[in-house]
């Protein structure tokens, strides 16, 4: 009972505070929402310390120039930095909106610089409380009132026939009139020579304006009366004067409607059945204390209100896409604590969709694994931690749910069949036997290597005696591993690949004869139940002989056991690997900030908790000089801005 | 696909290094071993040893800085249609190629009846190239003069080399730092002198033997423009 008073009481405040936010206003249905959070962001990094970065600088200075000197400041504009700024898309019957709403203190000094800046031909309007202008070209609305800036471009993929004013027809009018043009040219450069230079200059001119009046230039241009030019200049006449129609009717259409929309918007239409009564949007919020947050609902909507409202019927139906991504969702935040930068993707799949993946990621770590490197050096790691026999049980699986109900036919019949055929020439458990899944990938070091290269010597006589030379070269030192019991078989394949030459053999080390041109030689060796390729063969006969001493943290072990895949980079390491003589001479003046203010990036994706696969990216930021990960940001850009 | 995952990062991994820590640098050469009647063989070498580990790595991908990086079947083909080039044209015959990948050295070489033969061999590609680019090179790149006995290296530098380098980005221009154009030319007669002050004779008097750095051509501070005298004996 405790629990869930507490519970009721986070979701009250959560929502409480939300009282006055534009999320009250944005509909139930909307496919997609997108929410930068302005509070969270402004306690990490105020307006005033932004106005006084490199970056803001450049836009106040730019927002100065753009209201003639009446806005000096970020805050002057009159937005509202505190309050939470929204994108959504709306996709309802074949219509797909994208809204962006802007918290605004107070509309005087946006309407201002609007009214500054506004074309002659949008003139700016007024409905009730709000103020708006419209574009002559697609009708996408911007409009504002006391409280807010909405943003409105919308999209009709209904029987969209007039499509063709932008589209091939059009074009291929417009050359057919070019030629046509270009003829006229040659024709009186043949026989009108004294108006060459009047009729070439109207060509030019005309084809540099070809989407709007070249046709018309044809007409001028031509000096026949013959009667299949007339009829040719009325055909396009008539084309023309039909396609601006269609275009003037669908702006209109266009402002019609994303008037509407924020007339809907502004005036707060969806609040009694807004995004917050959407069960899979407030599920994907969690506690809030994110900078950024993106939702992104049922995917088989969206996809149904673009694939089948366009009438691709035929590939909605090739594909059972219906069972694999029902209810399918992803969500993401963006955080900034003060020594990092999160980015965090949820991804919720379908039930069927989650069975799949369960078996195919269904794999264990192999700890042993942990006993093969050493952390010190290390520059970075990936790992896999699948199952290959739940990979080759589950993916002929996949491909025929993915196949069953195709209305195509042979698809339906032949894809089902081959991945029954599949699972029948497949042992799944003998492959899995010689690949478990679970592998792991380190770079341990950036080693120095001593590598030959062919230059060439001359006798006194210049004849030419091509000699071999060394230098120091910096090559990758890694190792990889994969679980194996397939020892015998492993054996097999490299006996095969020594009889062929393709690898020399030395007490039970195998070693790639791979050209002298590859910096690295690669061995490989099966030891101790794991499968080892390896550019050190010192490493590997210690690995055998037991006598490696490997280092490897807690955390690290923690990310590459527990996530169904891990990569790290260890960024300090790297930067302080690479010799700043040989870089370009602009990014040595850059380096500096690197070296001190470079860390770690992981990566890691996790084992499927009911049907949701979540994605970490974790960037850590160094605390020193920078007081969070955003402002880390900031000035990571300031340092790289000229 | 986790293969195929650990193969990319192997793949970038190599290339992260080689791009960043690999020096880059080649060298070429052109050597004409000269007979009393004109006649000759001429061997062009590209070097690029030097550079061989970060060309491995580039090669691993389909294009780097923005530049179609050529698979070994494209060098193969340019090298075969070199030939084919050779094969056709009057007064060229032995022609032999060298292609090795190991070493990343390539070279091509043909016996000529006349230095004019070998003009003949560029003739067409230089003609091309200077229609294009409204450039001015010459299409005389040899001369002999059989009266005199005085051989000649031409060379005439063109402003617009200058602008195509200055063009390239600074990590491009790198290539050039460490980079050589050698020419060598032996004859049977001896030599009496040379024009080109960077040219040193054999102590023997039978070869001629000049080094000029890439950047110094590029720059047009230094010519590979030299006249050779040779003594008739």
């Amino acid at each position: 009972m405790k629990k869930l008073l507490l519970s009721l009481t986070i979701c009250c405040a959560a929502y409480t505070m939300q009282a006055q936010d534009l999320i009250q206003n944005i509909p139930a249905n909307s496919a997609a929402v997108v929410t930068i959070k302005g509070s969270n962001i402004t306690d990490l990094f105020s307006v005033k310390e932004f106005e006084n970065s490199k970056i803001g600088q450049e836009m106040v200075k730019e927002l100065t120039r753009e209201s003639n000197g009446d806005l000096t400041s970020l805050n002057d504009l009159g937005i509202d930095y505190n309050a939470n700024l929204y994108y959504f898309l709306q996709a309802e019957k074949g219509v797909f909106t994208n809204y962006f709403a802007i918290p605004l203190r107070s509309k005087n000094a946006f309407e201002n610089l609007m009214r500054q800046n506004n074309s002659s031909t949008e003139k700016i309007k007024t409905d009730g409380d709000i103020t708006y202008f419209q574009s002559n070209y697609d009708g996408s609305t911007v409009a504002w009132n006391n409280k807010m800036i909405l943003i409105v471009v919308s999209e009709d993929i209904n029987n969209d026939t007039d499509y063709s004013y932008y589209s091939y027809n059009n074009e291929a009018d417009v050359e057919e009139a070019i030629e046509e043009v270009e003829i006229e040219v040659s024709e009186v450069e043949e026989t009108e020579v004294e108006e060459i230079e009047y009729v070439e200059e109207v060509v030019e001119v005309e084809i540099e304006d070809v989407e709007e009046t070249v046709i018309e230039s044809t007409e001028e241009a031509t000096y026949s009366n013959d009667d299949y030019y007339k009829k040719r200049e009325e055909r396009y006449k008539r084309e023309r004067q039909e396609r601006e129609a269609k275009r003037i009717a669908k702006n209109q259409k266009a402002r019609l409607r994303n008037l509407q929309k924020v007339k809907d918007f502004i005036n707060g239409n969806h609040k009694s059945n807004n995004i917050l009564s959407n069960k899979s949007y407030t599920a994907s919020l969690g506690t809030q204390k994110f900078e950024a947050h993106a939702w992104a609902g049922d995917f088989m909507n969206l996809y149904q209100e673009l694939v089948v409202t366009q009438g691709f019927s035929n590939a909605f139906g090739m594909y059972n896409v219906e069972e694999l991504y029902r209810n399918s969702s992803v969500s993401s935040t963006l955080d900034f604590t003060n020594t990092s930068a999160v980015l965090n993707i949820d991804y919720t799949m379908s039930n069927a969709m989650a069975k799949h993946a369960k078996a195919m990621y269904n794999g264990k770590m192999n700890k042993d694994f942990y006993k093969y490197f050493n952390q010190d050096k290390m520059l970075g790691y990936m790992s896999v931690n699948a199952s290959t026999e739940g990979l080759l049980t589950e993916y002929p699986k996949l491909m025929k749910s993915m196949f069953a109900n195709s209305t195509n036919n042979e698809m339906a019949t032949v894809i089902p069949l081959g991945a029954d055929l599949l699972s029948v020439f497949l042992d799944e458990e003998a492959v899995g036997e010689l690949v478990r899944g679970d592998m792991l990938f380190v770079v341990n070091d950036i080693a120095k290597k001593q590598v030959t290269y062919t230059t060439y010597d001359y006798d006194e006589n210049y004849n030419r005696i091509p000699i071999e030379k060394t230098k120091e070269e910096t090559v990758p030192d890694f190792i990889f591993m994969a679980t194996s019991n397939g020892e015998s078989i492993f054996n097999k394949l490299m006996n095969i690949a020594v009889k062929e030459n393709e690898m020399t053999v030395d007490n039970g080390i195998y070693k790639f004869n791979t050209p002298r041109s590859v910096p690295v030689n690669v061995y490989a060796m099966h030891a101790k139940g794991v499968l080892f390729f390896a550019t050190s063969k010192d490493q590997l006969l210690a690995i055998r002989n037991g006598s490696f001493k490997g280092s490897v943290s807690g955390e690290h072990k923690k990310n590459i056991s527990k996530n169904t895949s891990a990569a790290y980079v260890n960024g300090k390491n790297i930067i302080s690997q690479i010799p700043v003589n040989e870089l370009p001479r602009e990014f040595k003046r850059k380096i500096n900030f690197l070296t001190s203010n470079t860390e770690d990036l992981l990566i890691t994706t996790g084992k499927l908790k009911g049907n949701t696969s979540t994605t970490k990216v974790i960037l850590n930021t160094p605390e020193e000089g920078h007081k969070n990960g955003l402002a880390y940001f900031i000035n990571f850009i300031d340092a790289f801005i000229d | 696909m986790s293969i195929y995952m650990f193969k990319k990062f192997f793949t970038y991994t190599l290339l992260f290094t080689s791009l960043l820590l690999c020096t880059s640098c080649f060298e070429i050469l052109e050597e004409i071993s000269f007979n009393k009647d004109g006649s000759g063989r001429i061997t062009v070498t590209a070097n690029l040893s030097k550079s061989k580990s970060k060309l491995a790595s580039v090669m691993l991908l389909d294009s780097v800085n923005g530049y179609k990086v050529p698979s070994k079947a494209d060098i193969d083909l340019a090298i075969k249609n070199a030939v084919d080039h050779l094969k056709k044209t009057e007064g060229i015959s032995n022609i032999e190629k060298s292609v090795d990948y190991d070493n990343y050295i390539f070279s091509i070489a043909c016996d000529f009846k006349s230095v004019a033969n070998v003009n003949s061999i560029f003739k067409e590609m230089i003609n091309n190239q200077n229609r294009r680019e409204k450039t001015s090179f010459s299409t005389t790149n040899f001369s002999y003069n059989n009266m005199n006995h005085q051989f000649k290296r031409h060379f005439k530098y063109d402003d617009s080399i200058k602008r195509k380098f200055n063009s390239l980005k600074s990590e491009d221009k790198k290539i050039f730092n460490d980079a050589s154009y050698t020419t060598i030319y032996r004859f049977n007669s001896s030599v009496k002198s040379v024009s080109n002050s960077g040219a040193k004779i054999a102590p023997n008097k039978k070869a001629v033997f000049m080094r000029v750095p890439a950047l110094s051509l590029i720059t047009g501070k230094q010519t590979l423009e030299n006249t050779i005298q040779l003594i008739n004996n």
